[in-house]
């Protein structure tokens, strides 16, 4: 394991180099092509010329994504202790790798619209893409941490000499995600709920649900992946059982109680036609949140 | 700590493992957990009284250090 993980580092190190000159180049051409609309100019021709180089950098900028996953998840899988910083880096990469996907989208879109003369939203799609190249930039900060975290795991003197058989730091950190998931859930709903049309929000709420839960989703099929060869009763351990159970009572009560609320504010205000839009992804996040934290809380409660 | 109620006096579970660990070398919470299936941190809870073992759990950690359940784990009230 210590052998994938100095491999995985490495790979990850090597890629950083080289798709981080990928990421400063897409970053310019964006800001370039932000000017040229700005300034009314044609951007065919240079969109013509930039698409291959573009392609190819985000393939770059993929690959470093991919490579950082693997070694996050393989780096988790041996963690002696939880960390909140190893699982803020895979709820970060995971976003990142979205939101790339998301970079391409938004630029054809852009293009396409420019275009076609349709330029009103142009402007809150660079909003987008801009806030989507700070969220690279925070993933290359984060992915430096990970590179010095794995260097540090690979040394011949500090490998787990006596590894847990059962696990409690990866347990610990699906709450971490989960937290995560939840809070930036939750603030992108609200600022959605401010800002956005809602028709706007309509036609997007399913898909934009779907990305904002990937990370709990990829973390939790990890975690399954890992527990598969044993039998379902030998999951937790008991004192784990008796943290969820627990939390899922609180959070059965929490649950209700959001609904209830939400039950009010839909019969009360009836020209409050957003709740019906939001209120599942809304009570979704807000049980996570609840869940996660009661069980982090015990888990943390116990070990003082 | 973990209690019950028994009469006007609230029964607890107390515990001889940090003395056991220490008989057995300084034996880490994490070598116990090992041993018996469970996670450090349920081993911790169990040596602080913040959580009461399952019957089968307290057995296996008797049995671990070659002692009865009875050497292990005690009630006693207050």
């Amino acid at each position: 394991m210590n052998n994938a993980i100095g491999i995985s580092g490495k790979t990850t190190a090597a890629l950083l180099g080289v798709s981080a000159a990928g990421f400063i180049f897409n970053s310019i051409i964006y800001i370039m092509l932000h000017l040229k609309i700005n300034l009314g100019q044609d951007i065919t021709a240079f969109a013509d010329r930039v698409s291959v180089y573009v392609g190819i950098s985000t393939i770059l900028l993929l690959l470093f994504h991919f490579a950082a996953i693997a070694t996050i998840l393989l780096t988790l899988r041996v963690a002696e202790k939880d960390s909140v910083l190893q699982a803020f880096i895979f709820f970060l990469s995971i976003i990142s790798t979205v939101m790339i996907a998301g970079d391409f989208a938004l630029c054809s879109d852009i293009v396409k619209e420019y275009g076609a003369g349709l330029t009103e939203g142009i402007l809150s799609e660079f909003v987008i893409l801009y806030f989507s190249q700070l969220l690279h930039l925070l993933f290359y900060a984060f992915a430096i941490v990970l590179i010095l975290i794995t260097s540090r795991k690979t040394l011949p003197d500090n490998g787990a000499k006596n590894p847990a058989l059962k696990d409690e730091a990866i347990f610990l950190d699906v709450q971490y995600v989960g937290i995560f998931t939840s809070i930036m859930g939750l603030a992108i709903l609200v600022a959605l709920s401010l800002f956005t049309p809602l028709w706007a929000i309509k036609k997007g709420i399913i898909t934009l649900c779907i990305v904002l839960l990937l990370p709990y989703a990829m973390i939790v099929a990890y975690w399954i992946l890992l527990k598969i060869r044993e039998k379902i009763t030998e999951w937790y351990d008991e004192k784990q059982f008796q943290d969820v159970t627990k939390a899922s009572f609180i959070s059965l009560i929490a649950s209700m109680l959001i609904l209830a609320v939400f039950f009010l504010i839909q019969n009360l205000y009836t020209r409050f036609a957003l709740m019906n839009v939001i209120w599942f992804p809304l009570y979704f996040f807000m049980t996570l949140l609840v869940f996660s934290s009661i069980v982090l809380y015990l888990n943390k409660k116990a070990g003082e | 700590m973990s209690s019950e109620n028994i009469g006007n006096k609230q029964a607890r579970l107390g515990n001889n493992i940090r003395r056991l660990r220490f008989d057995a070398k300084e034996l880490s919470q994490l070598e116990l957990a090992n041993a018996v299936g469970v996670t450090r941190l349920t081993i911790h809870s169990i040596e602080t009284g913040k959580f009461n073992p399952s019957v089968s759990l307290a057995i296996r950690i008797a049995k671990y250090f070659g002692k009865q359940v009875e050497d292990v784990f005690y009630l006693y009230y207050e």
